[in-house]
């Protein structure tokens, strides 16, 4: 159908059956993530490699990670109706989507970590209004909000039911939420315990990381369903998005070389031997992978290569794997190296100062996204994604 | 009232008899220590640090320092760790607790905070310690109590009369004549991860 | 200060809401300690909140003890719930200094219920050593042993039956000191001469007297101390509560200092610290008399008066001069001793009184020509001197004079266990070392002397106990040749087989030396070995048939003067375990299958014998009865809090009553018939001889240059508590700690797994650097049995080698080397 209008129409190219058999695979991953819960929840914590040392692993850095790809997928879907940028707003329905996905996958990850999530109803009654863990409790509950209302305003604006700039208000809104991530640093940087983590600097790393991953997850996701017909959304709006992430990176790659140096400059004390680990110690092989991953995204995502689809897919893989090892280093760095860290019985669980996640980890982590992925394709099977139609 | 411990370190030998009582006393799962007796001096268990023979070592027992701003009691999403007003012992309510381990990650006394990561399981098949204990359970945070179910019957933890050094006290910080304050008085005295702001009720003499 | 300590001990018994048992009441302490309730206002019981309950499950506490060999002796509450123990405390001593509980006394509800604890009786299966079982009935059981041990001494002999005993249940009724010595008597038995822990109290005997184990003070007199020097033990880890007291002193103004060739728990908490080389103590005392006899830093009045210094010695023979010299028929009591009165500058008998006698000096009475003891002293001393004794034990002569004038100050403690003893030149330095004491004045007086293990004899009626059928003859083979005589079924070239071997409260393949000897000379040639127990083990693992052990609070016991003065009764808490029987139970039931049931009648019991040993008329006179100890649970046996018990206080345990400087007549500890020739003279002073094979110029120390320690741990006794759960958390695995320096030159870290060996054996083991070790020494912790290490057992390396008087096995006295595996 071709009308005239102010709006750029994609025509979707191609629907095939592929999707179905892409939810069953998922479905199918996910079970076996809902298995690896139960075994977890009916043997023990036992059965991951977390230890009294290290008591937060892969779920939290998924948590994080997630959180972080919900809040930047909501700034990225605000941004375009709250500055006017044409070119992207027919994008933000999937955006505003993914926040809302990502923030169930969020959700997820937090209750496959804690030991009763039976007594998870509490957070309702009897919440503790000091606790940061609290807050982020309040900002993803917030975000489930935020994103469905975003969404249906969204395809109500797609379908011509609404105005344009209906949107501002929510947008608005959904932008400052974004921005609030940073509440979900305080879990962390507001603990006098753990000295690596209290510092300002976590407020705009986990900012940047959050950006970093939207923007990742949705080159992946609109790269993927590019492919497939679902959108049309063109290379140089895609790049930019890599350069962005390019350029976010850049800043943390700053932070996190700053970190490095001021730590090794004394020579000595526990920062030193704090950063001695992470960067010669236990911690080496963790940390040169994450700095071989971030400067790999930066340099596709900055350069030329990045006009081509396979290049930024590459470039968008890198930069959430690098983003993973951002959150995993930061979370194991401070928990293997505690201020109270004198010889003594042996506590439980910890043999030695490293950590990779068990298989069941992997298994429960796998099966979560891909719950995430099937609950994401059976929107974009449902929903219309594509076109973006103004009467 | 306000319930503290002194730990004399010039006598502490550490002997883990404090250790030992505690975990007898709340029948405390396999692995599982409430109070560990730490090593100020080389790089493992009881090896000094200097070089020979000028060498030097000292102990620090170490158990949840029950503090007066406890960085845990604000941490806990769902308030299943609070200070009580009457006698300002931080309890653990294994009821509520949902196990995020968040408590653990906020406490700066690393180890005090012990998580069960599986179903309790005990070297003897028979219970010992106190009948009056709260069960352990998987998948919660534990720590020390000051003895709660002790203090009901009048009687001290069980790591205070443990000690073959004498070197533990305890009683009401804010009683002038209890046993901790006479203890403290007079005395040099540091604690713990003092600059962190957590005002622990639990002081080391020098 | 004290009045704090009162509280912290008071309080040890307030137990306000349950009851106190047993069919008595309740004990006089509690009862006044309860009255007296020290809290207070400070401590209000407070309301019971969400989730906390009273105790409301009854709960029964009885006072009881702790038996193990570790010189504590505690007094310690059972809590008994259900009919189960669920945990101890301590229990008070009427003197609060003694009253205290350590971290394995704590742990004895796990090795009551330990999950390993040896059930029924079980006979091998399969090769010795395979670890192959079967259980048997315990009719069975020792029908089997009745008959096999009836028949070796029928076909071999009475002494081809060995009986092994140890430290493993201390008491008067089981253990080494009860029932079994009733059987042995009655079959006539070899019993294995005890060679541990011997050699400290063999050299104090030969100046204070009282045999191999009453030499020290009560610990209690430490506090009266001046100087407190911890030679060659490490309280802070074996005895606790003596550390409590030491540590007392020390904030009274004593002066502790620790000598120890590492840098030990104790030396960490000493005011001073001496390093020393390893088995060279002997010439530290020696030099430090020369010094202190050159210096004249002696106590004149002491010596005089105290010592035998002013015998006259005669140098012809080397006895000293009597009254039966000159006087033919001189009974024993009547003889007398000469010394020299230098008024009259004439002979005279002690007993006569004389004015001035000579300390020094040479004389001729009647032809004969003498000296004075001291002279004879002060002469052996001259060759150790000071920098000889620098050179050799690497202290500088500075610390040794310093050392001597501070000793020789007082009053001085030694305080000492078995740590030289553990060389082949050990009692040469506890025989120097009361020499030292006994010339400045600092023993026998309050806050001198010795102190670590404190015992003493009450007058039980033990013969009732022992006698049986007079047929006991005295056998004289010590644990350090058993392997060889039963390698060579010979003693000395004289027929002796051994064929049968009964262990009971001893762990001797694990405790004793050399370990391969039991795999090369002892399991090939003996038919049949019983050991009684608790835990399998390594000495269990290898028997022919185990029978299970009622653990201490599973059987009524006495506990006497062991560390302290008072006789404990220690009741039964628990009924026996399994089919575990009590060490007095299983003495008769063999008894009975030898045919000896006169002697071993059915139906007697420990109580029966706790009444018979308190049923004489010395113990009634002291008013210590079997009815006041079921009352009292514990009563004190001598002296007085404000009067505590002082060795030699008035008289020394000798022939004269005075301390000998010189040993007239030194015998072996253990005669056996070993060629003593040109060896007993020379014992008659102490002397220094380097170490039989812990010493640099021995031949071996070229292929191993490290000695070989074995310090003792404080998570164990010997091998007790060796697998408690708990215990082993916090002390997972054997650990050889090796000196930084060596472990650089052998390129070892810690967590490394390392080969400990030497020609005797070997053992593989985690590596621990440790800052602590001096190097050239090498110590694994002691009493890890060999399924407990990676390969082989720290034992292997150790060597049965032992002096000819001491007869002692010297643990310590052992070369090793060691490599990354």
């Amino acid at each position: 159908m071709t009308v005239e209008t102010n709006v750029i129409v994609e025509q979707p190219i191609h629907k095939g059956k592929a999707i179905n058999v892409y939810i069953y695979i998922f479905a199918l991953l996910a079970v076996i993530g809902a298995v690896s819960w139960f075994l977890q929840m009916r043997d023990g914590f036992i059965l991951t490699n977390l230890s009294t040392l290290n008591m937060w692993g892969l779920y939290v850095s998924g948590f994080m990670i997630f959180t972080g790809v919900a809040a930047g997928s909501l700034i990225f879907a605000a941004i375009p109706h709250l500055f006017n940028l044409e070119d992207f707003k027919p994008y933000t329905r999937i955006a505003a989507f993914l926040a809302a996905i990502s923030t169930i996958v969020a959700g997820l990850f937090i209750t496959a970590d804690i030991g009763n999530p039976q007594r998870a109803w509490l957070f309702i009654t009897n919440g503790n209004f000091s606790s940061p863990m609290f807050w982020d409790f309040i900002v993803l509950s917030t975000y489930m909000v935020l994103s469905i209302i975003f969404i249906r305003q969204l395809l109500l604006v797609a379908d011509k039911k609404k105005q344009d700039h209906t949107l501002k208000p929510i947008a608005l809104i959904s932008f400052v939420a974004g921005i609030l991530v940073v509440v979900t640093s305080f879990v962390f940087s507001f603990q006098v315990a753990r000295p690596l983590w209290n510092t300002p600097m976590q407020s705009l790393s986990f900012l940047i990381a959050a950006l970093v991953a939207a923007l990742a997850v949705l080159i992946i996701v609109l790269t993927v369903l590019n492919k497939y017909g679902y959108t049309n959304m063109p290379i140089n709006l895609l790049s930019i998005m890599g350069k962005t992430a390019a350029a976010l990176l850049c800043v943390e790659l700053i932070l996190v070389l700053s970190e490095v140096f001021i730590g090794i400059y004394t020579g000595a004390g526990h920062e030193y031997h704090t950063i001695q680990w992470l960067v010669l110690g236990n911690g080496a092989m963790g940390f040169w992978l994450q700095i071989f991953f971030m400067a790999t995204a930066v340099i596709i995502l900055a350069m030329g290569k990045s006009q081509r689809a396979g290049g930024l897919l590459v470039g968008a893989i890198a930069a959430i794997v690098a983003v993973y090892l951002i959150k995993s280093n930061f979370l194991q760095t401070e928990l293997f190296n505690p201020t109270l860290d004198l010889p003594g019985p042996i506590l439980y669980g910890d043999i030695t100062g490293s950590y990779l996640p068990s298989l069941l980890e992997v298994g429960l982590a796998v099966g979560i996204i891909s719950f995430g992925i099937c609950l994401l394709l059976l929107g974009v099977r449902k929903m219309n994604f594509g076109v973006s139609v103004n009467k | 009232m306000r319930y503290g411990m002194a730990i004399d370190i010039e006598r502490c030998v550490g002997c883990h008899a404090c250790s030992v009582a505690c975990k007898v006393e709340n029948n405390l799962p396999d692995r599982i220590w409430w109070n560990r007796v730490l090593t100020v001096g080389g790089e493992t268990m009881d090896t000094p640090h200097g070089k020979f023979p000028d060498l030097r070592m000292q102990f620090l027992p170490v158990n949840c320092q029950h503090c007066e701003n406890p960085a845990c009691v604000k941490a806990c999403p769902v308030g299943a760790t609070y200070k009580r007003e009457e006698d300002g012992i931080v309890v653990q309510d294994n009821d509520k607790c949902i196990g995020c381990r968040y408590c653990m990650v906020a406490c700066p006394y690393s180890g005090v905070r012990q998580f069960n990561w599986k179903k309790p399981e005990y070297a003897i098949d028979t219970e010992m310690g106190a009948s009056n204990i709260k069960p352990h359970q998987m998948n919660v945070v534990g720590k020390c109590t000051f003895c709660s179910h002790r203090l009901l019957q009048g009687d001290k933890p069980a790591c205070i009369d443990a000690c073959p050094s004498l070197a533990r006290f305890f009683g009401d910080l804010d009683d002038p004549d209890s046993e901790v304050s006479i203890a403290i008085k007079g005395r040099n005295y540091f604690q713990l991860q003092e600059g962190k702001g957590t005002k622990p009720s639990i002081f080391y003499l020098t | 200060m004290d009045n704090k300590d009162n509280n912290k001990n008071i309080l040890n018994t307030s137990i306000s809401r349950r009851t106190f048992v047993k069919a008595s009441a309740t004990t006089t302490v509690a009862a006044g300690a309860l009255a007296a309730n020290p809290w207070g206002p400070a401590m209000k019981m407070i309301e019971a909140s969400s989730g906390e309950t009273l105790d409301n499950n009854e709960e029964i506490i009885v006072p009881t003890g702790c038996r193990s060999n570790c010189f504590q002796a505690c007094r310690l509450y059972a809590h008994v719930r259900n009919g189960k123990l669920v945990k101890t405390s301590a229990a008070p001593y009427e003197d609060e200094i003694y009253t205290g509980i350590c971290l394995k006394g704590l742990s004895n509800v796990q090795r009551t219920y330990s999950p390993t604890r040896i059930k029924y009786p079980m006979r091998r299966v399969g090769e010795r050593g395979a670890d192959q079982w079967e259980r048997i009935s315990w009719d069975e059981a020792i029908s089997d042993i009745g008959e096999k041990f009836r028949a070796i001494q029928e076909q071999y002999g009475d002494k081809a039956l060995a009986f092994d005993v140890g430290s493993g249940n201390y008491g008067v009724v089981h253990g080494i000191l009860g029932g079994v010595n009733r059987l042995t008597n009655a079959i006539n038995c070899t019993r294995i001469n005890v060679c541990y822990d011997q050699a400290t109290g063999y050299g104090t005997d030969r100046v204070i007297g009282g045999g191999v184990w009453f030499y020290a003070n009560e610990p209690r007199t430490m506090l009266d101390a001046k100087n407190i020097i911890v030679w060659g033990s490490n309280p802070v880890y074996s005895q606790p509560h003596n550390w409590r007291i030491i540590q007392e002193a020390k904030r009274k103004g004593a002066k502790v200092i620790t000598i120890d060739p590492i840098f030990s728990a104790t030396a960490n908490e000493s005011d001073e610290y001496i390093q020393i080389v390893p088995g060279s103590d002997v010439l530290l005392a020696l030099a430090m008399i020369n010094y202190i006899i050159k210096q004249n830093l002696i106590d004149l009045d002491f010596i005089s008066k105290r010592t035998t210094a002013p015998f006259l010695i005669r140098k012809d023979n080397g006895k000293i001069l009597r009254k039966s010299d000159f006087e033919a028929d001189v009974a024993k009591e009547a003889d007398d001793y000469y010394v020299w009165n230098i008024d009259t500058n004439e002979p005279a008998l002690l007993n006569s009184n004389p004015g001035k006698i000579a300390i020094e000096g040479e004389y001729v009475v009647e032809g004969i020509e003498v000296e004075t003891a001291f002279t004879v002293l002060k002469a052996h001393v001259q060759q150790y001197t000071v920098e000889q004794a620098s050179e050799l034990t690497k202290l500088s002569t500075e610390k040794i004079e310093e050392l001597a004038k501070t000793f020789a100050k007082g009053p001085t403690t030694i305080y000492t266990n078995y740590g030289i003893d553990h060389y082949q030149n050990g009692h040469h330095w506890s025989f120097a070392a009361a020499i030292m004491a006994a010339i400045t004045g600092n023993i026998g007086v309050n806050g001198a002397g010795f102190s670590g293990l404190f015992a003493q004899r009450a007058p039980l009626n033990y013969a009732s106990m022992y006698y049986t059928n007079g047929k006991w003859e005295d056998t004289r083979i010590p644990q350090t040749i058993f392997h060889e005589v039963v390698r060579d079924q010979q003693l000395l070239g004289e027929p002796y087989p051994i064929k049968g071997l009964f262990s009971m409260c001893s762990n001797s393949m694990s405790n004793w030396c050399e370990q391969n000897v039991w795999f090369d000379d002892i399991y090939p040639n003996i038919d049949f070995s019983v050991v009684v127990d608790t835990e399998f083990t390594d000495l269990a693992r290898h028997a022919d048939i185990v029978l299970p052990a009622a653990f201490w609070y599973e059987l009524n016991e006495l506990r006497v003067n062991y560390n302290n003065p008072y006789i404990l009764y220690t009741e039964k808490i628990i009924e026996p375990l399994f089919e575990s029987k009590s060490d007095l139970d299983i003495i008769y039931l063999i008894g009975r299958a030898m045919g000896l049931e006169e002697h071993f009648p059915e139906g007697d019991t420990d109580i029966d014998w706790i009444k018979r040993l308190l049923d004489n008329d010395d113990m009634k006179a002291l008013n210590i009865t079997y009815e006041r100890l079921k009352e009292e649970k514990c009563v004190r046996f001598m002296g007085t809090k404000d009067k505590p018990f002082v060795r030699g206080e008035q008289l020394f345990d000798t022939d004269s009553g005075r301390a000998n400087l010189y040993c007239e007549d030194p015998q072996p500890r253990v005669n056996y018939g070993q060629d003593l020739t040109g060896i007993i003279e020379q014992e008659r002073l102490p002397y220094f001889k380097p170490p039989g094979e812990a010493w640099s110029k021995n031949p071996n120390y070229s292929k191993y240059p490290l000695v070989y320690i074995q310090e003792h741990s404080r998570y164990r006794v010997h091998s007790q508590w060796y697998n408690v759960p708990l215990l082993r958390e916090l002390d997972p695995e054997p650990l050889a700690k090796i000196s930084r320096k060596d472990a650089e030159k052998r390129g070892i870290k810690t967590g490394d797994i390392v080969e400990v060996f030497n020609d005797r054996g070997k053992v593989a083991i985690k590596a621990e650097v440790n800052d602590a070790i001096a190097e050239g020494v090498l110590s694994i912790p002691k009493g890890w049995q060999r399924e407990q290490f990676i390969e082989g057992s720290y034992q292997e390396l150790t060597k049965t080698e032992s002096d000819l008087m001491a007869i002692n096995f010297a643990f310590f006295d052992s070369l090793v080397d060691v490599r990354k595996v």
